[in-house]
């Protein structure tokens, strides 16, 4: 068994793993309010970010230095960003769906590539361009079978994933609040007729992106550490994933995500390492020019 | 045209055309006004496409990287030693003294002379313009905005990975288009060149914008749909569109390399260059042709006040600010200024937006 091929498999499901987490939320957020958020980056920054004061010591509270154990900053710094994404919402996002104005698709992509570039400055300007070490979630690496061996924080944060991804599916396909979620994404009015509250479904989504994007970013710090512009990369895959899956389906991110992760892994092994970024992007050129509605992506229709 | 904007046209290129005499002993404030009018070449055509088309595209940046590298390549060498002595061997010496110059600069013997190559990037990076456009005639709003991210973030990724070719991050060094004997720029020449190419951009959007074809633009930013329906060809004004907005920034981003930039480096196509493109538009005023001057030459200003501060304050800033304008007042500086003037019936239009 060629352990080496094993082992790039198997690092591509953990990526496609990630990558599902930051795709999730982007595709709800779309599914629900029709604005791709570009700052979601930095939401997955902000997650990061946020373990990294809560665990690390760097920041002290009452001059007592802040040093959780990952374990609990993990939950900590989700709901961190997940408080963040409401107040965007509250903050800017709302006119797009309330008041009558021109273009809100407009608004909303340069409003959120504003607020991308917003804090990813307010970064570097404040704590700098410097590379920052959380604490790890599992030390060391494990023996898996024969040669293989793979970093414990990797596995970590695919079996994290694996968990948050089957909670998101659990909550959505499975519960009031998550079947509330689906009726707003298919018909905004039909649904408030019916007596869901969209505006606070609005605020539901952007939490939950909110909660997997600051997962992500908090899960993949201690392996990528933690810098300003962390979240450039990730949020582009996350872009071609609900592309690739179709815009607002749900199981279709997940399994573009992993599709993703695999090309990406398997493209760098028998390419060229240094296009491993590339690929993503011909896979997003590639299926808006000749599938825009993405694998599972039901056809658009305009009346 | 009513006579106070003939009036601030004239005055507005007086001015321009009286700083380099003014900061004649200057050369970093003349660098400084070049830069600005490089940013609003590149506001100005990207306000066509976002403005009048209502095409919003993150690759405008790029455009400007694909014709400064083709440039650069060309007459950095990149056609080698064998094509011009290929060419000589052919019996073809005319057509090798004019492409492959030389002697005119100190070691790109072989290359194209920047006079020409700077053409060529820009018809290079038009054509892509239109192959981007054809690309994206089926996609809208969201969609449009990804594709062109992607596109150009993949431009910018080649350009780095194939070093061999690009030099990659260590960054390409390229000849002067215009030398004093002593082989040095001369600042308030290539400011005057950025100047006139400048004034042939927006007088070219005027007559655009103000033409049926500014119509048929603007038809299809308000409502693609009815726009078909009313008789605009979609397909060649959308790709028109993206063609003369991706030329101009591919000509201004050659010559700009040529004339002040000696060293190209792919971190010229980053979003951060898109961010500033993005803001000076925006806070500017979108829709109209004074918005993205008045912005370009604001933004560059703050900067160069904010230098001292740290070096990515004014990123911060103008993010701000265009969360601000996007928030609260969306016609932009010049939306609001206009406003005023046209109440007193000094401007002939309004800005398309409506201040609320």
């Amino acid at each position: 068994m060629d352990y080496y091929i094993l082992a790039q498999v198997i690092n591509g499901v953990i990526f496609g793993l990630i990558y599902a987490l930051i795709a999730l939320g982007l595709t709800v957020v779309f599914s629900i309010m029709r604005v791709v958020n570009f700052s979601h980056g930095e939401f997955y920054m902000l997650g990061g970010y946020a373990l990294y004061a809560l665990t690390a010591g760097a920041v002290t509270l009452f001059s007592i230095p802040l040093i959780l154990p990952t374990i609990v900053g993990l939950p900590l710094a989700m709901v961190a960003v997940a408080i963040f994404g409401i107040l965007v919402e509250r903050g800017l996002l709302r006119p797009v769906y309330t008041a009558r104005m021109d273009r809100p698709e407009e608004y909303a992509i340069i409003l959120t590539f504003g607020l991308s570039l917003f804090l990813q400055y307010g970064a570097l300007v404040t704590v700098g361009p410097y590379e920052m070490t959380p604490g790890s979630f599992w030390e060391g690496s494990k023996h898996i079978i024969g040669d293989l061996y793979l970093a414990g924080d990797r596995l970590f944060a695919a079996g994290t994933s694996v968990f948050l991804i089957g909670a998101t599916l659990f909550f959505i396909y499975g519960t009031w609040t998550g079947r509330a979620l689906m009726a707003t994404a298919q018909n905004r009015v039909g649904s408030t007729i019916v007596g869901i509250n969209t505006v606070r479904m609005n605020i539901t989504a952007m939490a939950l992106a909110g909660l997997l994007a600051g997962a992500a970013g908090a899960l993949l710090a201690p392996v990528f550490l933690v810098y300003p512009d962390v979240g450039q990369i990730p949020v582009i895959k996350g872009f071609v994933i609900i592309v690739l899956g179709g815009m607002g389906s749900i199981l279709g991110a997940v399994i573009a995500a992993v599709i993703l992760g695999l090309v990406e892994s398997l493209g760098s092994v028998y390419f060229s390492v240094a296009y491993r970024d590339v690929f993503a992007f011909l896979v997003l050129i590639g299926v808006l020019l000749f599938r825009p509605h993405g694998l599972l992506g039901q056809k658009a229709r305009r009346v | 045209m009513t006579r106070f904007e003939k009036t601030t046209c004239v005055l507005a290129l007086a001015g321009g055309l009286a700083i380099p005499l003014l900061l004649y002993d200057q050369p970093y404030l003349i660098r400084v006004a070049a830069s600005v009018l490089y940013f609003i070449i590149l506001a100005s055509s990207w306000n066509l496409l976002l403005g009048y088309a209502g095409q919003l595209s993150f690759a405008h940046a790029a455009f400007a990287g694909i014709g400064a590298y083709t440039s650069g390549l060309l007459s950095a060498g990149f056609l080698g030693d064998n094509f011009c002595t290929s060419l000589v061997e052919n019996g073809l010496g005319v057509v090798s003294d004019l492409l492959c110059g030389e002697n005119y600069s100190r070691d790109f013997s072989y290359g194209v002379h920047p006079g020409i190559s700077i053409f060529v990037g820009g018809a290079v990076a038009a054509g892509i313009g239109w192959c981007l456009g054809r690309m994206c005639l089926r996609t809208r709003g969201p969609y449009l905005a990804l594709m062109t991210l992607g596109f150009s973030e993949t431009v910018r990724l080649i350009l780095q990975i194939e070093h061999e070719y690009t030099r990659g991050s260590l960054g390409l060094r390229i000849p002067y288009l215009w030398t004093t004997d002593d082989g040095l720029p001369n600042h308030a020449v290539g400011y005057l060149i950025m100047l006139a190419l400048t004034v042939i951009t927006i007088v070219v959007l005027y007559y655009l914008v103000n033409s049926e074809k500014g119509l048929f633009f603007k038809a299809i930013r308000e409502d693609e749909d009815v726009a078909a329906v009313m008789g605009v060809d979609l397909v060649k004004w959308k790709v028109n569109a993206f063609v003369i907005s991706s030329g101009f920034a591919g000509l201004a981003g050659a010559i700009y390399a040529h004339l002040f930039v000696q060293v190209l480096a792919p971190q010229m196509l980053l979003l951060l260059e898109m961010g500033l493109i993005l803001a000076m538009t925006i806070v500017g005023g979108l829709g109209t042709l004074t918005g993205p001057i008045i912005g370009a030459i604001l933004l560059v200003v703050l900067w160069e006040f904010m230098r001292d501060i740290s070096p990515y304050a004014h990123m911060l800033l103008f993010a701000t600010l265009v969360i601000i304008v996007m928030k609260f007042f969306r016609a932009g500086i010049f939306g609001l200024i206009a406003r005023r003037l046209k109440a007193k019936n000094l401007i002939s239009k309004a800005p398309p937006f409506t201040v609320e």
